[in-house]
């Protein structure tokens, strides 16, 4: 039998849940029926992905999180960072990445950690102090051979440059963050992959403190840690192959 | 080759170790009574052990199921059971210790880092000395998981937490439940039902292992199928099979069990103690063949679990199949590359992670509406709202032009250079009519000062910010003893860079201009 119309609509409904971070098939009884019939019918299931597919969008897991979506950086749904807030320059992007790159590396120090589902918690401050040791620990490092291009700085000075700022006092007078100040990145950082569904607020745990969910590890684990891998290998080769989504 | 006499021979036994394991397992609950009389409930004798063993029960009696114990129902309980020991103490005591309970269970106090003892292991070398070792022991009693399908966080009791409740050390599972079974029902023929009851929940206990057993192969085929393949190609399928009839079996059984504890409750009407102790079997037999049908479920499924992942992974690359080290092999390089080469990487780390977004289109009617709302909700980096102070909002001491006023003259001179300088650049400055020239030097001065000294004020962002603007955002201001000459201002002569870097080099240079 071959998918009829409304077949075809179906497909288009279970992607439009699928764009939708923070929607989960447990509180939606026609996600979670959409979600069936993609693992279980090889029809549909070939459908969606094709569209996908054309949509440069691919299908990183389908389980109980509903179908989670990773879109190739020329996909028309690929996240542009010169959305989010005071992200204008190549530095910033630089920061943002590199503050991404941190939490993961923070939350995931092994490959093996990314086996495990307990929730991890992440703090501004504890993602500062990583960051900041590990620009310590390169400075403090012996210089290497001096090239003859002295123009060369190496990555980590554009976060070491930032001043740490400084603790807000709590309640009155607290302070908003300057924008040249590390702590406010990490918190931007982190204020996006809330609005990303991959994290949220939990100040039961603290000020500043977030819950890094599920969807999180799925990214990085499928998709974001091997493909920056092999990009960076790539670079090590010589080869300046454009960025692709797998 | 003999012992020595004053030492029992038993602790050289191969055995031994397993004893010293499962007695620790209780050591995080010991401790956690012990630090008990530090809190501010502490002197009110809370039996934090009992509630302990209660918070694992709990959290085993829907392991496995789709609605498994949250944290809050966690603690929600635990404060029931404290409030009925101690009722003339307040609510918030109660949750208090519910609270501190649970969490001494997560390890919550080292960040849920799994605990971690070193324990001694004796052996007896052929001539006779003893030889020590010190093995490390690492385990986990409950962890906190995400709720795929919910979203809320759920706790989960580790196969540590379970064998030590259920007293015995690893066992083939279906043979331990054989076994229960058999005794359970010999009992049930005895009437013994103190330790039938004991059996049933044993016999429970070991199909929440069994789900987890079958769970844990689950996740590692939508993992990497590769690593399970030869399991299932092999061992899974004859296993599949075993626990299929095995299952069926149980159902049976279990249903005959349950008639016969319902046989023992018509004729035990005498006795209200044992016709209460078969009502709890028989719910117990009930939850169990609830487990089992579900078990049985998931087993069915499975193959389908494993057809669909084959198809899904056969079509990804092998680079996709790995873990990431991102320690290694994504953070330390990107840190160490050149900045201009670090770009494009470090985006797409975080375009990647970051997961779709879908392109906005904006609605006349939205657009409308979205200007018309009430102001939004605060980020995170921005200070609440105090609710109590309401009245005007102090106005700002600078005015933005004095402030972009200022910008301008430092942008104007050549950094690294001395406040003498700028100051000097401010008065020769082309300034709008209005504007008042002793303002903008003032705050030229105030910023220099600020970042050469930056003082505890009650609400200082404000002057760390207005510096970064005026001076950059990574300005250092040093002094060197020079005195400044500019009428009107005594002092110091600052030096104004625009970093550390550039500081240096000017200190440098100006040191041969000395010499």
């Amino acid at each position: 039998m071959t998918l009829g119309q409304q077949d075809l609509s179906d497909v288009g409904v279970l992607i439009g849940c699928a764009l939708r971070p923070k929607q989960r098939p447990g509180a939606d009884s026609d996600y979670r029926a959409l979600l069936g019939r993609y693992r279980e019918d090889a029809e549909f299931h070939n459908a969606v992905t094709s569209v996908l597919d054309g949509l440069d969008l691919q299908v990183l897991s389908a389980g109980e999180l509903g179908l989670v979506l990773g879109a190739r950086r020329e996909s028309v749904f690929a996240y542009r960072l010169t959305d989010l807030p005071n992200v204008s320059t190549v530095s910033h992007r630089l920061l943002v990445g590199l503050i991404s790159a941190a939490i993961a590396a923070y939350v995931f120090p092994a490959p093996a950690d990314f086996d495990d589902d307990r929730v991890r918690w992440v703090s501004v401050d504890e993602i500062e102090r990583f960051v900041r040791d590990a620009c310590d620990r390169l400075k403090r490092a012996p210089e290497p051979q001096m090239l003859e291009d002295v123009s060369f700085e190496e990555a980590w000075r554009t976060y070491d440059r930032l001043s740490p700022g400084y603790k807000a006092d709590r309640g009155k007078g607290q302070g908003r963050r300057s924008a040249a100040s590390s702590t406010y990145w990490v918190a931007n950082v982190l204020s996006w992959m809330v609005d990303q569904g991959l994290a949220r607020l939990a100040p039961n745990r603290g000020p500043d403190t977030f819950q890094l969910l599920e969807r999180f590890r799925v990214q990085v684990g499928e998709l974001a840690g091997n493909a920056t891998y092999e990009l960076l290998a790539a670079r090590r080769r010589g080869e300046h192959t454009p960025v692709v989504g797998t | 080759m003999s012992a020595p006499r004053t030492v029992g021979r038993a602790v050289f036994d191969e055995s031994f170790g397993g004893r010293v394991r499962a007695l620790l397992r209780a050591r995080p609950v010991a401790d956690a009574a012990d630090n008990a009389s530090r809190q501010s409930w502490g002197t009110h004798d809370y039996d934090v052990v009992t509630l302990a063993l209660a918070a694992i029960d709990t959290v085993i009696s829907r392991q496995g199921f789709d609605e498994e114990v949250a944290y809050e129902e966690a603690v929600n309980g635990l404060a029931r059971l404290a409030a009925s020991a101690h009722p003339e103490q307040s609510s918030e005591d109660h949750e208090a210790v519910a609270r501190y309970v649970i969490d001494a269970l997560l390890n919550r106090r080292e960040r849920e880092a799994p605990f971690a003892y070193r324990v001694s292991d004796f052996s007896l070398e052929p001539d006779g000395s003893v030889h020590h070792r010190a093995i490390p022991v690492e385990f986990r009693l409950l962890s906190e998981h995400e709720d795929q399908l919910r979203g809320v966080n759920v706790l989960r009791a580790s196969a540590d937490a379970i064998n030590a409740l259920v007293g015995g050390l690893e066992f083939d599972v279906e043979d331990e439940q054989a076994a229960v079974e058999l005794m359970l029902d010999r009992q049930l023929r005895r009437g013994a039902f103190g330790q039938a009851e004991k059996a049933a929940e044993r016999s429970r206990l070991l199909s929440v292992r069994y789900t987890d057993e079958l769970r844990t192969l689950l996740t590692d085929t939508v993992r990497d199928i590769r690593t399970v393949l030869d399991r299932w190609a092999r061992d899974v399928p004859a296993q599949f099979e075993r626990n299929r009839v095995h299952l069926e079996e149980r159902l049976g059984a279990e249903g005959r069990l349950l008639d016969h504890v319902r046989s023992a409750l018509d004729t035990a009407e005498a006795d209200p103690v044992i016709a209460a102790a078969a009502a709890r079997i028989a719910g117990l037999l009930e939850e169990c063949r609830r487990r089992h049908t579900e078990l049985h479920g998931r087993l069915v499924g499975a193959r389908t679990i494993f057809l669909d992942e084959q198809l899904r992974q056969s079509f990804r690359p092998i680079g996709g199949l790995r873990n990431p080290d991102t320690v290694d092999g994504v953070f330390l390089p990107l840190l160490t590359m050149a900045a201009e080469d670090a770009a494009e990487p470090a985006e797409t780390f975080a375009v990647f992670a970051g997961g779709p977004q879908v392109p906005r289109i904006v609605r006349f009617a939205d657009l409308v509406d979205d200007l018309l709302a009430p102001r939004r909700e605060p980020r995170i980096d921005e200070p609440l709202l105090d609710d109590e102070e309401l009245g005007d909002p102090d106005p700002p001491a600078v005015s933005p032009e004095i402030l972009a006023a200022a910008t301008a003259v430092v942008d104007s001179v050549p950094l690294p250079a001395r406040l003498s300088a700028l100051l000097l650049a401010a008065r020769a400055a082309d300034l709008p009519g209005e504007l008042d020239r002793g303002a903008v030097e003032r705050l030229v001065v105030l910023a220099a000062l600020w970042t050469y000294a930056p003082e505890t004020a009650e609400d200082f962002s404000a002057a760390v910010d207005t510096a970064a603007h005026i001076l950059g955002p990574a300005a250092v201001v040093d002094a060197d003893g020079t005195l400044i000459d500019v009428p009107g201002w005594s002092g110091d002569d600052l030096i104004v860079a625009e970093d550390e870097e550039a500081l240096a080099r000017w200190a440098a240079t100006s040191v041969q201009e000395v010499l």
